[in-house]
């Protein structure tokens, strides 16, 4: 099979591989550089487990091939906080109950974080629009709301 | 004995074209989102990819005074967020923002919306109704068409497969230029139209002095009303003849039954559609007659 | 005395890693040198195989194996009930989801495209997609009559089986009746949408001739007992280890890659690793059984139930799984929280060439309340009485009477639940409905009960171990299924409660079928009663012990101590002897500080011929839901504004947990009131994605207010009972009859869709010219 070079920095850190031309980022981040994080949840972007910011933008990484990343700056949900060291937002979710099967958290956990970045004072109907290709099905949502509101209410604290 | 995936990324489009004319079966790859899924679990059946995602000379929004020109790689959350493009033609904007989510959003190109050729494509409604153009490159020249004779089937253009859509251009109307974007979907987000409508109103001394109407997703291509804008051409604002036009309307359309909804559904939803778009659109407050 | 941890707000034992992205998930296991799975699916729903080739396939550069059922004649059926799956079909298909063929490749891609060059030769055959006409004893037969289960005037092979219910004399009932209403009310198949897709990774190691898995499922033991029966294995030869699980609501309890990983672990001797598709997994794995329910009901004027009768009849697709289960239950459930003193009813499952059907997030009484929700509004509508004062006056009381017979003795809080969601909703009797800027709104209500635990005289039981370790931490070993719902958060809290101890001094032993012992199946909204009972059996065991051994080392006697944040203390004075010294002073003594709790109530079988029993159920869950919601004429639209959601739960265990439940379980009860359909039209599934199944986004998500009712004295933990069935029941009849106060206009189904309303008001509209 041919094989096509990727050099892309992942969580700060660089990273050179090669890989087939048909392997998506979703499959080079967790089969090989390990990043188990990011999940597949259906394969055609219509459910954002596999969410990941690249270049600054949030994007469904089972519809990237690995190529595109080439040259780009990803951050997975392992770039955001460790167990050891949890990112506020990363605790607001745990804190406000927005976690329950967890296979959504950590694409979720991003959207709200980008979302964050470029709104930092979202509505509740603009929070609710900024995770909307997020799809969860335990927690009905509520939650999740909750918690980014809580870490921003939270944030200005932080921030004195 | 198993198929192996070809994929090149030009560093221009000049080479793009060059690529293409050797052979025109490399698949046009930008944003992913509709290409991606097409070849969900089967992508070495795309057989040689030409990522053009990475071609700048496509990545821009050019506005001069009301000639707008936008790059085929524009995504549509940038069309969406764009500020100027808010103030001009609103509708366009919010039919960006109708689109998906986020993610799919930050993806997905204008270029890639029009060469899926869907019915339901949710930018095209209102690039017709704005009058745009669609510009296209090949190794032989340049081309462009109407986009409202651009497309000619569900998933057929005419555009030929050794070209590259290079972008949209339109004119925004002058003087009193009203506009609206209505989308129903069996959700909130990440829905594909079941049925949209684009209006696009110039008004003066309290007439319609011009009307386009453009419709998502109840015809085998996005449908460009042209009998309907008849019966609305030249009447006056305060009068309407709503009830004939919207049932010209979905005479006019011809919807099918599908995963997302009936004909009949498509056709009485739309004429409502009318109804409501042509309310709102009275209601808004256009710029000034003058200009 | 107040709790420290029961019916507080608990973070979940495994939030953490799950927020970082370090908990691992079926998928997630990775070696070198693994083999990838794919497997051939029917070509047909209906078709005798001729014949299945894997020449082409094996001969692939990176392929290892390709096998058809030819290779495994030693391999049996399996089902959770009834063994009538295949693991590779042998003779024909019974649905799309059928196995012909597995390989087992270098990589993915390899096994996919090797797929390609299978080929199978194949007859079709008739397909029954409906029950209806698969009853018939002229259709083909689906599978093969089972002697036990014919009931004349129907096909023998697919009348899976049949049940019935009576009590009372309904004639008698119906002639007290001033009015008599009757409907059909249909539900349809329903996807559960766990967002983790099937999968799996299993090694086998011939030395030791042990399986090891690492696979999600409901119910550990289970799943072991039937890969070990299918593969003529002992159970100890399988080993299966829970990683964390990322949705069920009843998709697990079924075998996926189960079987299949173990199988060509043992046969390439090598580490093996299946993922489904997500259409793949939308068309092979089970469903929520389509239901029908005729209803007739008997009414005095003055709103007093009379007499009931009812049919139902479940699609239960290809194969049995829990079917026969599923729908009797619906049978049992099919009269709500009301007291109904003659009733009588039979049901019936039956196989179609449909996607199998089995559990699902309420297990027939989901179904069952959305149709018994609808008859009672309906009554109520008839009768001219306002909807919630309608329930009221017939909801069960203590000494209320079950559909089975069980007298309810304790905990019944389903009018309390109607009185509190009618207070913070601001519920006003005969102001239902109303115009608001164009748009019309409406508000429904409906209630809904819930057996918890198989009941039924099933072999229902839970045990939990715990030991205190060297550190002084107490490690809890429990095979309960955590499949989001936050079983394992909740026996930690009791287990802390018991034994004083900071929460994180509890630690989880992963679940494994070799390590822990059995906890029954995470279903049937049965953990927080069966595994929290254990695990305070356990714990309350475990301090007697820690006691006895503190009295042993500081010569004073047992009621003079009490346990405060990991240390026993004696009353009044400053001695204090801490639970890690306790211990291992213990194991010196060969006398490790370790408990085991066991749960294991007797309920009744019913009696075959009636339904009755005197316990068939520990305890039952009722919850009131009042919702608002708002359509758009021009469009059909409708959007829900806001659900006062109130389940009585007994006894709140975590407050955060029972909150999390009600408001997931309102946004899929939306989900199948106005968008959720799996449409499989002659077998074929046509919706098999996520962009044309739809489930709420984020942007439906409507305003709920979740209150609770505590009735105590529940058969659970502290007198808890659970929820997380319950918080579904309400929520989609609630919504359905909104849109009929809303709108004047009734709906029979679901899901409501824009179409239909739209239809349905022009309709109307013209009518009326």
């Amino acid at each position: 099979m041919a094989k096509v070079k990727v050099n892309l920095k992942v969580n700060g850190k660089e990273h050179s591989l090669e890989v087939e031309a048909a392997t998506r980022l979703l499959d080079l981040l967790r089969d090989e550089l390990g990043l188990i994080g990011t999940k597949e949840g259906c394969g055609k972007g219509e459910c954002g487990t596999c969410t990941v910011i690249m270049d600054g933008k949030t994007v469904n990484s089972c519809l990237v091939l690995a190529p595109q990343a080439d040259g780009r700056e990803i951050m997975t949900i392992e770039g955001l906080g460790s167990p050891e060291a949890l990112h506020p937002l990363q605790e607001a979710f745990i804190k406000k109950g927005a976690v329950q099967c967890g296979y959504c958290t950590p694409g979720i956990i991003l959207s709200a974080f980008d979302l964050l970045e470029k709104n930092p004072r979202p509505t509740r109907e603009e929070i609710k629009e900024g995770i909307s290709g997020n799809l969860c099905r335990c927690t009905g949502y509520v939650k999740i709301v909750e918690a980014i509101e809580f870490f921003n209410e939270g944030r200005g604290e932080h921030d004195k | 004995m198993l198929i192996d995936l070809g994929y090149r990324a030009p560093d221009s489009l000049e080479e793009a074209l060059e690529i293409l004319g050797e052979d025109s079966s490399f698949l046009i790859l930008a944003g992913g989102t509709d290409l991606l899924v097409k070849y969900f679990d089967a992508r070495e059946k795309m057989g040689n990819v030409l990522d053009i995602s990475r071609l700048e000379e496509l990545k821009k929004i050019v506005i001069e005074g009301e000639k707008i020109f936008l790059g085929a790689l524009t995504t549509h959350e940038e069309i969406y967020r764009n500020r100027d493009l808010q103030k001009k033609v609103p509708f366009l904007c919010r039919a960006a923002k109708s689109v998906g989510a986020p993610q799919i959003r930050n993806q997905g190109t204008l270029g890639g919306n029009m060469a899926n050729a869907s019915p339901a494509a949710d930018l095209a409604p209102p690039l017709i109704a704005v009058g745009a153009r669609i510009l296209l490159a090949g190794p032989d020249g340049e081309r462009s068409f109407n986009l409202d004779e651009f497309f000619t089937g569900p998933g057929k253009t005419r555009k030929n497969p050794n070209e590259i859509i290079t972008g949209v251009e339109f004119n925004v109307p002058v003087g009193d230029f009203r506009n609206t974007f209505l989308k129903v979907g069996q959700r909130r987000a990440l829905a594909i139209a079941v049925a949209s409508l684009a209006i696009a109103l110039s008004c003066r001394q309290g007439k319609v002095e011009e009307v386009r109407l453009s419709a998502g997703s109840v015809a085998p291509i996005p449908l460009r009303a042209r009998e309907t804008e008849k019966i609305l051409q030249g009447q006056k604002l305060d009068n309407l003849p709503l009830e004939k036009a919207a049932d010209q309307l979905e005479k006019e359309a011809s919807p099918i039954d599908d995963i997302r909804g009936t004909r009949v559904y498509r056709a009485r939803v739309l004429g409502n559609l009318l109804r409501k778009g042509l309310q709102e659109v009275l209601s808004q407050e256009g710029v000034s007659e003058n200009g | 005395m107040t709790n420290k941890f029961v019916g507080k707000r608990i973070d979940r034992v495994d939030a953490r890693d799950k927020v970082t992205g370090k908990a691992l998930y079926s998928a997630d296991f990775y070696q070198e040198d693994m083999l990838y799975l794919k497997v051939l699916r029917a070509p047909h729903p209906h078709a005798r195989i001729n014949s299945v080739d894997v020449t082409k396939a094996r001969k692939i550069p990176g392929v290892v194996m390709a096998i058809t059922a030819k290779d495994i004649a030693w391999v049996k059926n399996f089902g959770m009930i009834f063994k009538d799956q295949e693991v590779l079909v042998r003779e024909k298909t019974r649905y799309m989801g059928d196995a012909l063929a597995i390989v087992a490749a270098e990589t993915p891609a390899i096994a996919r495209q090797a797929l390609d060059y299978i080929e199978v030769d194949y007859e079709p055959l008739q397909v029954l997609s409906d029950p209806l006409q698969a009853m018939d004893k002229k259709a083909p037969y689906i599978h093969e009559p089972r002697e036990e289960n014919c009931e004349p005037g129907y096909n023998p092979g697919n009348l899976l089986c049949s049940h019935r219910l009576e009590r009372g004399d309904v004639e008698k009932g119906f002639a007290e009746a001033d009015k008599i209403i009757e409907n059909e009310i249909r539900t349809p198949h329903v996807e559960h949408v766990a967002l983790q897709p099937e999968a799996g990774v299993a090694k086998y190691d011939k030395d030791t001739g042990v399986c090891t898995m690492w696979v999600a499922t409901q119910w550990l033991h289970d799943i072991q007992a039937d890969v070990a029966q299918a593969l003529n294995l002992k159970a100890e030869q399988v080993q299966i280890i829970q990683p964390a699980i990322g949705g069920a609501f009843g998709k697990r309890e079924d075998v996926s890659v189960h079987i299949i990983i173990g199988l060509m672990s043992i046969l390439t001797g090598r580490l093996v690793k299946m993922e489904m598709t997500r259409e793949e997994l939308m068309i092979t794995q089970n469903k929520r059984h389509p239901i029908i329910f005729r209803y007739k009901t008997g009414v005095k004027k003055d709103g007093t139930i009379t007499a009931w009768e009812a049919e139902v009849i479940g699609d239960t697709g290809a194969y049995a799984s829990t079917g026969s289960a599923v729908v009797h239950q619906a049978l049992y459930m099919c009269t709500g929280p009301y007291n109904v003193p003659h009733l009588k009813g039979v049901s019936y499952t039956v196989y179609t060439n449909n996607t199998y059907a089995g559990a699902m997030r309420g297990f027939g009484a989901t179904q069952a309340a959305f149709a018994y929700e609808t008859q009672m509004d309906c009554i109520a509508a008839e009768l001219g009485i306002d909807p919630l004062e309608f329930r009221r006056k017939n909801a069960y009381e203590l000494g209320s009477i079950t559909p089975n017979g069980q007298i309810l003795t304790t905990s019944v809080g389903i009018k309390e639940t109607l009185d509190k969601a009618a207070e913070i909703f601001g519920y006003e009797p005969g102001r239902l409905s109303k115009e608001v800027n164009g748009k019309i709104r409406g508000v429904g209500v409906a209630s809904s009960m819930f057996g918890c635990g198989y009941g039924e005289g099933f072999p229902d039981h839970s045990i939990v171990d715990l030991e205190v370790t060297r550190e002084g931490k107490i490690l809890v070993r429990s095979a309960a299924a955590d499949v989001g719902q936050g079983i394992l958060t909740v026996v930690c809290q009791i287990v802390a409660e018991v034994l004083d101890i900071p929460m994180d001094l509890v630690e989880m032993a992963p679940g494994d079928t070799h390590a822990t012992r059995n906890a029954g199946s995470t279903s049937a909204t049965r953990q927080t009663i069966f595994s929290g009972n254990a695990a305070k059996l356990a714990a309350e065991e475990l301090l007697g012990k820690i006691y006895h051994r503190a009295s042993l080392e500081l010569s004073k006697h047992h009621p003079q101590f009490l346990v405060r944040d990991g240390e026993v203390v004696l009353q009044g004075t400053e001695t204090r002897i801490s639970l890690a010294q306790l211990a291992r002073i213990s194991r010196e003594k060969g006398d490790p500080l370790q408990a085991e709790g066991c749960y294991f109530p007797r309920t009744d079988v019913p009696d075959e011929a009636t339904g009755q029993g005197r316990l068939v159920y520990v305890a039952y869950t009722f919850n009131t839901h009042i919702t608002e919601v708002e359509i758009d004429k021009y469009t059909g639209e409708t959007k829900v504004l806001r659900v006062v959601a109130v389940p009585d739960v007994g006894r709140v265990i975590n407050r955060v947990g029972v909150e999390g439940q009600s408001e997931g379980g309102t946004v899929m009860g939306l989900g199948m009131a106005l968008m959720e359909k799996q449409v499989i039209e002659e077998g074929i599934t046509k919706n098999a994605d996520l962009s044309t199944y739809l489930i709420p986004t984020s942007l439906d998500m409507p305003e709920i207010i979740t209150d609770i009712v505590e009735s105590g004295d529940a058969a659970g933990p502290y007198g808890a009972k659970g929820v997380g069935e319950p918080a579904l029941l309400p929520a989609a009849p609630a919504i359905i009859n909104a849109i009929y106060n809303a709108t004047g206009i009734r709906f029979y189904h679901t899901p409501v869709t824009p179409d239909e309303i739209l239809q349905a008001l022009q309709a109307r509209a013209s009518k009326n010219f």
